[in-house]
């Protein structure tokens, strides 16, 4: 265990390594993990993947890359601090309409709105998970879901703001100097780089200290007490992360589709990300980013071949609560452990034969 | 007075009418080892619990170091100085045995996230610093050689020794064990008086519970022994050993009771045969080739060291786990793939090992659910329930309260009539005597008794060979999966063999 397994990326990295080690860098952060080496080999194929894909999957997989960011918080709050979250769709939706408002409303530029989007549901995360402190296991979801209930009735009724449930139109789009980032292809690769980075920072979270903190509450929250660690703060410090990482999504969403409206950032929405996060795997920050595929790529597949199937007039909809109903079901049956960790198991068996 | 370490003044902590500690003072002086011991439900673990922070106290102070700490947090608790261990193992089975170690060093307590998040070189300094600490922590209890594997494929004593690592890397003055010995082999037992003693001569001072009385006269420079709640002596071992009102508490009147026995003429036809059984668990082969049987209204007994299979053997002729090879007959027919649920109803029934309560129900409503499998109507099964209250009174008093909140004696009892419950022909048990007081012990053992002389058949596992000897009427030696001796317990008491391996001494 522990060890993993020698492989071509990792002797590239350690070649890179040598190279940097060499010119010794003058900042603190040193790229010697693969990860970072992996990162920039997906540089090209983020930029090529566009022109393959076609206008159609590119603006899927833009969707896909906003899920996925805040996927990663719902991950690393079910995951590794053991909270399960039906709120994550309102903290994606408050970054959403935090700069939706701010644009249309205020006159901020997005690509301002967009950190404050993220401070403002952090700030939130924290006012809600202080309020919660003490609520455990299944009280602390329901409180979450209520939560999610009453933010979503507030952008219903706040209608001077929020544009009621018709909800915001024309939210502008991002402008980085003096390249604006339009079209699908440059949101893709513009999305996919936030996405990346927020799997990496938040992988090495978890792999850190404080990760191995954190878990320790998930394993024993008297034992984990008792060495010391104040696991109030650390749950309080993982929700408000996990906000974070929502308002992130949702400010990147606001400006792509330029229209935002309640029904988006409702309590289906909050248990299709707790789906994808359990689907992929919560063992593993990068099951968040399996999970968002699988799922996002099942519900395009479902619209395109529920009318074939069941007459032009059905639409996905209905169809689409029973079969990740089902998939949930079978899921919890027969891979608890997600795709990541189901692969992880194939993979450790697999080297035990070879062995 | 001289000041303590620690300082345990007039506390109380009452739970719902319950008084689990009842106006208690003593003092630990540093440098010392003091045991804390007394009958099952004395309120050992509350009276600890009140010094780590885990339970406040009602009324009374806790002092460390001149300190007032019973108002503080358990983290703050732990930070200042004072570590413990679990009775019932709470290491961290989500991690690597080092990384449990590295929890609790004072280096990797409140990293910074950010440092965290982009890898900082400071923040990989300490995490080399921190691995490098936790490996001499894990050296200090022998376990460094595991330090990569997950924490959860330890053996029972390895993770006993594993929490005392974790303790130790806090840097505490004052270390708690709560139970250290609890359920350990011989050899592991030993290995636990070793580091105490070590502990000790470096300076730390340690405050324990335990039931292993030869153990704690042996180490301990101070006892303070608690009944119902409170203090009825403090003092040396000597003192201890000699005083009357705590050997009457704690060990019983020492009565050489004369069980009687049921000699197999060898021409029975046994109830329940297993024929060269073998059963992998996690990839271990933990059973290879074991036979036995036990005839009607018999009380058969396998003893056997930590490890060797016994739990396996149970659990597998209970149907919890299949076996690979072999067969289990039951009233002459064929059991060996049939699922738990199913011989449940046929009337083999496993009273598990730690008990399996149902902490939420209350202990009538556990004999209730006892009687689930049973197709007894509800007058019989109001009858039965009535008869389990003859058998064991105090369960009758306590019929309206929650079974977590029972004492572990209590809860063995209602563990036993909740497995009565369903009318068995045979019944199994999976070491009843874990972590109990010895006159607790024998007050089961005696119930096993009567029940054997009222007819019923009984399988028990033990590792307490002494006491299930006296009672059994025909004994199994397991040893690394296979049955090694069997025979009259009156011979097999004198086998040297059985001696040397299995004998505990109280």
């Amino acid at each position: 265990m522990g060890r993993k397994p020698e492989n071509g990326f990792r002797k590239g990295g350690v070649i890179l390594e040598k190279m940097l080690e060499q010119t010794k860098s003058k900042f603190s952060i040193r790229f010697r993990s693969k990860t970072w080496l992996g990162l920039l080999l997906l540089l090209p194929i983020l930029f090529g993947a566009p022109f393959l894909l076609g206008s159609y999957l590119t603006s899927v997989f833009v969707i896909m890359g906003i899920y996925c960011i805040t996927t990663v918080g719902i991950t690393l709050l079910m995951g590794y601090a053991g909270l399960v979250s039906l709120a994550g769709a309102t903290f994606w939706g408050i970054g959403a309409y935090v700069t939706g408002i701010g644009a249309l409303h205020l006159g901020i530029d997005p690509l301002l709105g967009i950190p404050f989007a993220i401070i403002i549901a952090g700030a939130v995360a924290f006012g809600l998970g202080w309020i919660t402190r003490n609520l455990q296991g299944h009280y602390f979801s329901l409180a979450t879901l209520g939560f999610g209930i009453v933010i979503n009735i507030i952008l219903i009724e706040e209608s001077e703001y929020t544009g009621g449930s018709s909800g915001l139109i024309g939210i502008p789009g991002l402008q980085l100097g003096s390249m604006s980032i339009s079209g699908d292809a440059a949101w893709f690769v513009f999305v996919w780089i936030l996405a990346m980075i927020s799997l990496v920072l938040c992988n090495n979270l978890v792999n850190s200290a404080w990760g191995r903190n954190l878990r320790s509450m998930h394993a024993s929250q008297a034992a984990s007490e008792a060495m010391g660690i104040d696991t109030g703060r650390y749950r309080l410090q993982a929700f408000v992360i996990s906000g974070m990482f929502a308002g992130l999504g949702g400010g990147l969403y606001a400006c792509y589709m330029s229209f935002i409206s309640p029904a988006v950032f409702n309590f289906d929405m909050s248990i299709k990300f707790v789906l994808m996060a359990v689907l992929g795997g919560l063992g593993s920050i990068w099951g968040a980013m399996v999970g968002v595929m699988v799922v996002t790529l099942l519900v395009e597949l479902l619209r395109e071949y529920v009318p074939l199937l069941m007459g032009p007039s059905s639409s996905g909809g209905p169809i689409e609560v029973i079969f990740f109903g089902l998939l949930m079901v079978i899921m919890m049956i027969y891979m608890p452990e997600g795709i990541i960790g189901m692969y992880q198991k194939v993979k450790a068996r697999w080297r035990g034969k070879t062995a | 007075m001289s000041a303590g370490l620690l300082e345990f003044e007039r506390v109380t902590k009452s739970f719902g009418g319950v008084v689990a500690v009842n106006d208690n003072s003593f003092q630990i002086e540093p440098g010392r080892v003091v045991s804390l011991i007394g009958p099952n439900g004395a309120g050992k673990t509350s009276a600890f619990n009140c010094i780590t922070g885990a339970y406040t106290p009602d009324s009374g102070e806790v002092r460390f170091q001149g300190r007032k700490i019973h108002r503080m947090k358990p983290n703050q608790i732990a930070t200042m100085g004072i570590a413990r261990t679990f009775q019932n193992l709470q290491i961290f089975h989500n991690m690597s045995v080092l990384e449990n170690v590295m929890v609790s060093l004072a280096i990797t307590r409140r990293p910074h996230i950010l440092a965290s998040m982009l890898k900082f070189a400071s923040a990989r300094a300490r995490e080399e610093e921190a691995r490098k600490l936790a490996m001499e922590k894990l050296g200090l209890v022998g376990l460094s050689h595991l330090a990569d594997h997950p924490a959860k494929d330890l053996s029972f004593g390895e993770q006993r020794l594993l929490e005392v690592a974790r303790a130790l890397a806090l840097e505490p003055k004052l270390l708690l064990l709560d139970e250290p010995m609890a359920g350990m082999s011989r050899e592991e037992v030993a290995r636990m008086v070793d580091l105490i003693r070590r502990l000790k001569a470096e300076g730390l001072s340690i405050f324990l519970i335990e039931h292993d009385l030869s153990t704690v006269m042996e180490i301990s420079d101070k006892i303070i022994v608690l009944e119902f709640g409170s203090k009825i002596a403090e003092g040396t071992p000597e003192e201890i050993s000699q005083n009357q009102r705590v050997i009457e508490a704690y060990l019983g009147r020492d009565v050489e009771k004369n069980y009687e026995r049921k000699h197999r003429s060898g021409n029975e036809e046994p109830v329940l045969q297993v024929e060269d059984l073998h059963t992998f668990r996690g990839g271990i082969h933990a059973l290879k080739g074991a036979s036995l049987k036990v005839n009607k209204g018999e009380l058969a007994v396998i003893i056997g060291a930590n490890g060797a299979g016994k739990s396996t053997l149970l659990g597998t002729i209970a149907g919890l786990y299949p076996p690979k090879e072999g067969r289990i007959t039951f009233q002459k027919q064929n059991i060996t793939q049939l699922p738990a649920e199913k011989l449940a109803r046929q009337g083999i029934n496993l009273v598990p090992e730690r008990r399996g309560m149902f902490p939420e129900l209350t202990v009538e409503e556990s004999l209730r659910l006892g009687a689930y499998a049973s197709r007894e109507g509800k007058k019989r099964i109001a009858e039965d329930i009535e008869n389990m209250y003859e058998m064991f009174p105090r369960l009758k008093e306590r019929r309206k309260q929650l079974s977590g909140t029972l004492s572990g004696g209590e809860q063995q009892m209602l563990a036993i009539a909740r497995g009565l419950m369903s009318r068995p022909d045979v019944l199994m048990l999976d070491e009843p005597s874990l972590g109990l007081a010895p006159m607790i012990v024998e007050e089961i053992f005696d119930k096993l008794y009567q029940l054997k002389k009222m007819g019923m058949t009984i399988l028990l596992v033990e590792q307490n060979a002494r006491a299930a000897m006296k009672i059994a009427d025909y004994v199994y030696v397991l040893e690394n999966g296979r049955i090694k001796l069997e025979g009259d317990p009156d011979q097999l008491m004198h086998d040297e063999r059985i001696q040397l391996a299995y004998l505990r001494g109280h």
